[in-house]
This record gives structure tokens, C-alpha cells and sequence, in this order.
């Protein structure tokens, strides 16, 4: 076949635009780090990291409500341990108080005081919105009124957070389940008071027997969001590790592996080098050169 | 019987041959680079006289100068120049568009898709918070402000391309007309002699004419060159006569390709214009539907949800955004709902009237991954389109490959035959050369046989 001066030149260009393209190829994925720089270098990838991408967006999102749930569930906790301590010093007033009558002023103002102090806790804000009122978040569940009575404004409807495509915790209990159950933290302690100062030791007794039940109702309360902590605590592990999984998947999707990239940098470099020096020498020659 | 004057004039021709040799050849080589030009040969013949009973030649005769010219190759040229055009200009365009489906560096929809559907969930984790219920009104607004640039960037290119056609049609009538005059031209000046060098610029711009649609050129045996275009082959140019196509625009903007009455725009097979079609009428449209497809579905699932909801002063059945009709356009409409636009707390997190729990915040952050799409979840259906971008543009390289080295074969066969040979043409000056040298030579010879023969003379 002949070889025109043309046709060789017309090679020429060709090999040299497709190493100069390979090259810049080489080139992008070293320094981008990137295997896949738009979606037609590969189709399949590309939707696989759109996929990756948005679990990934969806993972932290929950990462994020979940560490919102363990700060919630752990006020929460020392809010309880709190007032179960509280409680526990009005047992002891209140035995003692059996015994020293001509004391019961003295009873009766730290049982007031503690009161007022567990009302405060009842009260609590986490993040500034009250935790024990249900869902009633923004308006404060336990007022006292006048006459020292003391009334719930909050609901019993849990409040819950999804914390993962499957879980959801529960994130508060309401008033209902802690203060104002069965038996009333507030009520009991007025009636105590009330008993002390009247000297009834029945009506005292009557009173430790619903404190015992208040106790028990804490204790319930306390295991319950203990269980919703080591869920949360699971869920938060299983997400960072999930997530550790998926950065790995999204690396051998996405990423370029460093060592085959710079291998092909170069093997590509090698090869435009070649064709650039087959170039220098296409023009040199010529039968003209001979004669 | 030889005479000696014979002997002159047989010198004298091959003189003129071989000069006429260098001179073709000379050419060739000025025109080497020229990649529609066509090598020329000189071609001759002995020459001859009756001498009685005996035939001598007489030197050479000059028959013409022919071009070394494949008419299939030239056929298969334009036809492949064509294909490569066409798909050139698709994958392109279709790069062009690629990047608003890149995930890859953040530039797609996935970022603001994601974004707007964990603020629901953001806003679970405290339904009363009004910075929240910002966020989410923020997320949204520019959800739909980047269905909505998206679509205008796909619109943009659609416009750009609809556009091109009026030049691309101007040019392809300029065109037409110049190679209906090169028609006339060569047709008179092939009267009496050969019109290689105007053959070579028609080709040419035939050549040009088949980047941009597809041409089949006949010439019958009466030397009536014609171009036709189209699958219906459509009249383009008729000897020196041509019939121009005109741009006609339809109610909904696009351009159609007219030839007279006669609307040939799906007709067209190959070259810049079927690209331009394809990308305009097939590929732009598929995508804006799904775009379409997936603004409207994302508006029906958050109103479906949103309106069972309870907003923070207790009210029931308030859309997230304002309502659509149907999918047509869903990517310009999706704005949000006046209600949710100028109070904060019509953002119905709730799923209990009283209280502010989050039920609706997080069924409407599960939107996100919940397969209720037609094409799964929301993150699904996109990744689809992704897919489908990428594919689409990856096919149409791996197309354009194939035809560029298509058309690069046909273009080193038509070289192997019509391609010029610096150094076969230095061969050729040579062999000239040599002969011109010899032919000198002769003169001298028959100017010395004629001093003998005067010296004869008494």
C-alpha cells in the first residue's frame, strides 16, 4: 500500500490527540485521587455512589439525632437519680418525724423544701424544652398554684426519635410515668406534710406506703430509660461501623488506587514521550535527503 | 522512411512531455498537504505517422492530466464524514449536559435531595424549634431552586442547539450554491479538456455539506451532477440548479428543516443536524420527564404526608408545597405552599393535635430512603437518571470512537490512492529529469547528424 506524506500525518495526529487524552486522563485521576470524574467514565459506579452518597447523607443524619437522644436520655437519668435521692432523705424525715413530734415544724419546712426542689426538677429543660411534660415541649408541665397545689399541664404521649431506618426511642417520659403516676410525688408530699404537722402517724404511714410506690414507679422509670441508652448506644455503634463499611465501599468505587494511578501516569508518559519523538522524526525522512 | 527533421519534432515532444511530467508532478507536491486534493498523473501516448510500408513512432503525444480518484472511497468518505458528525456533535453536547449529573463532585441533585429531607428529620428531633422549621423551609426553597436550574441549564442547551439549526441551514444553502456553480464550471471547462482541480474543491465541499446532513451525490452519464439529503433523498442540487432548504419554527419553538413544503427534519440520518435533533427531540425531553417525574412525586409524597399533620397552632390539612396538577413542568412549578412561605409554624411536624410530637417530621424525613416512588425511593429513582446520563453519554463516545476510526480508514484508503508521495513524486521528477536529459541529448545528436550532412554540400 502506498504511504502518502498526508496519511502518515493524519496517523500521526490521531495517536498523538489519543496519548495526549490518556495522559490527561492519567493525570486527573492521580491528582483528583478519583477513579470516576462523571458519570459516563462509568455508568454503574456513578449510581452506585449516588446510592452510597445519599446512605451516607441518611447515616449522619441519624448519627446526629441519636447523640441527640443519648444527651436527652442521660438528663434525663441524672434528673431521676436526683429525685430519687430526694426522696429518699423525705422517707428518712418522714420515719424520724414518727418519733420527735414537738420537731414537725422542722420536718415540715425541708419536706416543703424538697418539694419545691423536686418540682424544679420535674420542671427540667433539656436543649430549652421541658423533658417531662410529653409532648408538650415548650410550656412547663408541673406549676404550683397559690394554696401550693401542684398540677400537670404536659400529656402522656411518649416522645419518640427515629434514630435509625428501623429504631425509634423513646426519648422522654412524661410526666405521667414519673411524677403524676398511679400515685402523685406532689400530693403524697403535701399529705405528708400534712400529717407530720397534725401529729397522724397513720396518715405518716399511709404516706410511706405511697412513697414505697412512688419508688418502685422510679426504679421502673429509671430501668426504662436505661434500656432506650444501651439501644441508643448500639444504634450509634452499628451506624459508625456501618458507616467505616461504607466509606471502604465508597473508596473501591470512587477512589483510584494510588499505585495502579501513577503507574499509568507514567506508562502513559512513556508512550506520549514516544509518540512525540516519532513525531520529531516523521519529517526527517525524505528521499531528498539521499540524492 | 525516418527523415532527420521527424527526428527534431520526436525530440521536441518528448521535451514538452517530460517538462509537462515535472510540472504535474511539481504540483502534486505543492498540493501534498491539501487533504482533498487529488494526485494528478500525466498521461500520454506514443505518437505515430504512416511510413509506407513501415510504422514508426513519432515521439509522445500529451493525452491529459488524470486525477487518481476511487469514486466508491469518495462515497463511502462522505457517508462516514457524515456519521462522525453527527455523533460528534451528540457526544459533545451530551458532555455538556453530563455535568449536572455529577455526583461525583457535588453538582448534582443528590446534595439538596438529602439536605431536605434530614432537616425533616432535624426538625424530629425538636419539633417546637423554630431556627428548625427555617432550615427545612431553606432546604426546600433550594431543592426547588435546583430542580429549577437544572431544568433551565437542560432547557439552555436545548435552545442552544434548536438555534443552531437556522446557521447550520444557511450554511449548508451556501454551500449548495457554491458546489452548483462548481458544477457549471466544471461541466464547461470538461468540454474540452479536464477539470480536476475544481473536481477536487466540489468534493470538498461536498465533504463539508456531509458534516451537516446527510448528502448522497450521483453523477449520471451525462455528467448531471446531483445531491440529495435524507432518508426520502430530497433535491438539494441539480446541476447548476439548487433547491434550498429553509428553517421553519412550530408553536413550541423548534426548528423544523423545510425543504418547500415538504418537512424533512425526521427524515435527516446522519450529520451535525441529526445530532442536533436527537439531542433536542430524544435525549433533552427524556431527561426533563424524569426530572419532571421526580419534583412531582417529591410534591405529592410531602403534601400527602404533610397535610395529615398537625402545624404548631394545632391546624390539620396545610400542604408543604403548592399543589400540582400533573407532572408536566413540575420541575418550574414546585414552589412552596403560602401557607408554609409566610408562617414557620404552619410547618406541620405533628402527628397528635395537642403537643408537639414529631410523627410527621420523621415520615416525611423517611421519604428520603421509603421506597413509594414509582422508581423506588427518591435516592433510587435520581441514581436511575444518573445511570441513564452516564450510559447515554458513554455510548455516544464509544459511538464517536467507532465512527472516527471509521471515517480515519476510509480517509487512509482514499489517501493510499489519491494521497501524494513526496518522495514517489521526487522519483517521478527524476525520471523526468533523466528523460527530458536524453531528449536534449538527442537534439544535439540530430543538430550534429544536419552540420554533417551540410558539410556535405559542395
Amino acid at each position: 500500500m502506498r504511504v502518502p506524506n498526508y496519511a502518515s500525518y493524519l496517523t500521526y495526529l490521531r495517536e498523538l490527540q489519543r496519548n495526549q487524552q490518556s495522559y490527561l486522563d492519567a493525570q486527573m485521576k492521580v491528582t483528583t485521587g478519583k477513579r470516576i470524574q462523571k458519570p459516563s467514565d462509568d455508568p454503574v459506579a456513578a449510581s452506585d455512589i449516588v446510592r452510597l452518597s445519599g446512605e451516607q447523607a441518611e447515616a449522619d443524619q441519624f448519627t446526629r439525632n441519636v447523640d441527640m437522644a443519648r444527651s436527652r436520655l442521660s438528663m434525663t437519668d441524672s434528673v431521676l437519680d436526683n429525685v430519687e435521692q430526694m426522696l429518699q432523705r423525705v422517707q428518712g424525715l418522714a420515719q424520724s418525724s414518727l418519733g420527735n413530734p414537738s420537731q414537725a415544724t422542722a420536718y415540715t419546712t425541708e419536706i416543703d423544701g424538697l418539694r419545691d426542689q423536686i418540682l424544679s426538677a420535674a420542671n427540667t429543660t433539656h436543649a430549652g424544652r421541658y423533658i417531662f411534660g410529653g409532648t408538650v415541649l415548650t410550656a412547663a408541665p408541673y406549676s404550683k398554684s397559690g394554696t401550693g397545689v401542684v398540677s400537670y399541664a404536659g400529656n402522656s404521649i411518649p416522645m419518640t426519635l427515629q434514630v435509625n431506618r428501623d429504631t425509634t426511642l423513646q426519648i422522654q417520659l412524661p410526666g405521667t410515668d414519673v411524677f403524676s403516676g398511679s400515685v402523685d410525688v406532689f400530693q403524697t408530699l403535701a399529705d405528708l406534710t400534712t400529717a407530720i404537722q397534725a401529729g397522724n402517724s397513720t396518715g405518716v404511714q399511709t404516706q410511706l406506703q405511697n412513697l414505697q410506690q412512688i419508688f418502685s414507679e422510679l426504679f421502673t422509670a429509671r430501668t426504662r430509660v436505661g434500656g432506650y441508652m444501651n439501644l441508643a448506644d448500639g444504634v450509634a455503634s452499628h451506624l459508625s461501623s456501618a458507616g467505616l463499611l461504607r466509606a471502604r465501599n465508597v473508596n473501591e468505587v470512587q477512589n483510584a488506587d494510588a499505585a495502579q494511578a501513577i503507574t499509568e501516569l507514567s506508562l502513559s508518559q512513556t508512550n506520549l514521550q514516544a509518540t512525540l519523538a516519532v513525531g520529531a522524526r516523521l519529517t526527517q525522512l525524505s528521499l531528498l535527503d539521499y540524492l | 522512411m525516418s527523415t532527420i527533421f521527424g527526428l527534431i519534432n520526436s525530440a521536441l515532444s518528448s521535451l514538452q512531455a517530460n517538462q509537462f511530467g515535472i510540472a504535474v508532478a511539481s504540483n502534486n507536491i505543492a498540493n501534498a498537504n491539501n487533504p482533498d486534493y487529488t494526485r494528478q498523473r500525466l498521461v500520454t501516448r506514443p505518437s505515430q505517422i504512416f511510413g509506407g510500408h513501415i510504422n514508426y513512432g513519432n515521439g509522445v503525444e500529451i493525452v491529459r492530466v488524470q486525477a487518481l480518484r476511487d469514486q466508491l472511497i469518495e462515497l463511502r468518505r462522505i457517508q462516514e464524514n457524515s456519521n462522525r458528525a453527527g455523533n460528534d456533535l451528540l457526544s459533545r453536547t451530551l458532555s455538556d449536559i453530563e455535568v449536572q449529573f455529577n455526583d461525583s463532585d457535588q453538582t448534582g441533585l443528590l446534595g439538596s435531595l438529602t439536605k431536605f429531607f434530614n432537616s425533616f428529620q432535624t426538625l424530629a428531633t425538636d419539633p417546637a424549634s423554630m431556627s428548625f422549621r427555617q432550615e427545612v423551609r431553606l432546604q426546600a426553597q433550594s431543592l426547588a431552586d435546583d430542580f429549577r436550574s437544572t431544568r433551565n441549564n437542560l432547557l439552555s442547551v436545548k435552545d442552544l442547539v434548536n438555534r443552531s439549526i437556522t446557521d447550520k441551514v444557511t450554511t449548508i444553502n451556501t454551500l449548495a450554491g457554491q458546489i452548483a456553480r462548481l458544477n457549471g464550471q466544471i461541466a464547461q471547462q470538461e468540454l474540452t479538456s479536464t477539470a480536476n482541480e475544481l473536481r477536487d474543491q466540489r468534493a470538498g465541499l461536498v465533504k463539508e455539506l456531509s458534516g451537516l446532513v446527510d448528502v448522497h451525490q450521483i453523477e449520471s452519464a451525462e455528467g448531471v451532477f446531483q445531491l440529495s439529503i435524507g432518508a426520502t433523498n430530497r433535491m438539494l442540487v441539480f446541476g447548476t440548479e439548487t433547491a434550498p432548504l429553509t428553517t421553519m419554527m412550530d408553536a413550541s419553538g423548534l426548528n423544523h428543516v423545510m425543504s418547500g413544503i415538504d418537512d424533512l427534519t425526521s427524515h435527516i440520518q446522519s450529520g451535525e443536524i441529526k445530532g442536533v435533533i436527537e439531542v433536542r427531540d430524544n435525549y433533552i425531553p427524556k431527561y426533563l420527564n424524569k426530572l419532571d417525574q421526580l419534583a412531582y412525586e417529591i410534591v405529592q409524597q410531602v403534601n400527602g404526608i404533610h397535610s395529615t399533620g398537625y402545624d404548631l397552632n394545632g391546624n390539620t390539612g396545610i400542604n408543604f408545597f403548592s399543589p400540582l396538577a400533573s407532572a408536566t413542568n413540575a420541575t418550574a412549578l414546585m414552589s412552596l405552599s403560602n401557607a408554609v412561605t409566610t408562617d414557620l409554624a404552619s410547618i406541620a411536624a405533628s402527628g397528635q393535635p395537642t403537643g408537639q410530637d414529631n410523627q410527621i417530621a420523621t415520615q416525611l424525613g423517611n421519604l428520603l430512603f421509603k421506597p413509594v416512588f414509582s422508581g423506588g425511593s427518591v435516592t433510587d429513582q435520581y441514581r436511575n437518571l444518573v445511570f441513564e446520563v452516564g450510559t447515554d453519554t458513554s455510548n455516544a463516545e464509544v459511538a464517536l470512537r467507532e465512527h472516527e476510526a471509521l471515517a480515519q480508514q476510509i480517509e487512509l484508503r482514499r489517501q493510499a490512492t489519491s494521497g501524494v508521495s513526496i518522495d514517489e513524486e521526487t522519483v517521478q521528477i527524476l525520471q523526468f529529469q533523466r528523460a527530458y536529459q536524453a531528449s536534449a541529448r538527442l537534439l544535439k545528436t540530430v543538430d550534429e547528424l544536419t552540420q554533417t550532412l551540410l558539410g556535405m554540400t559542395p
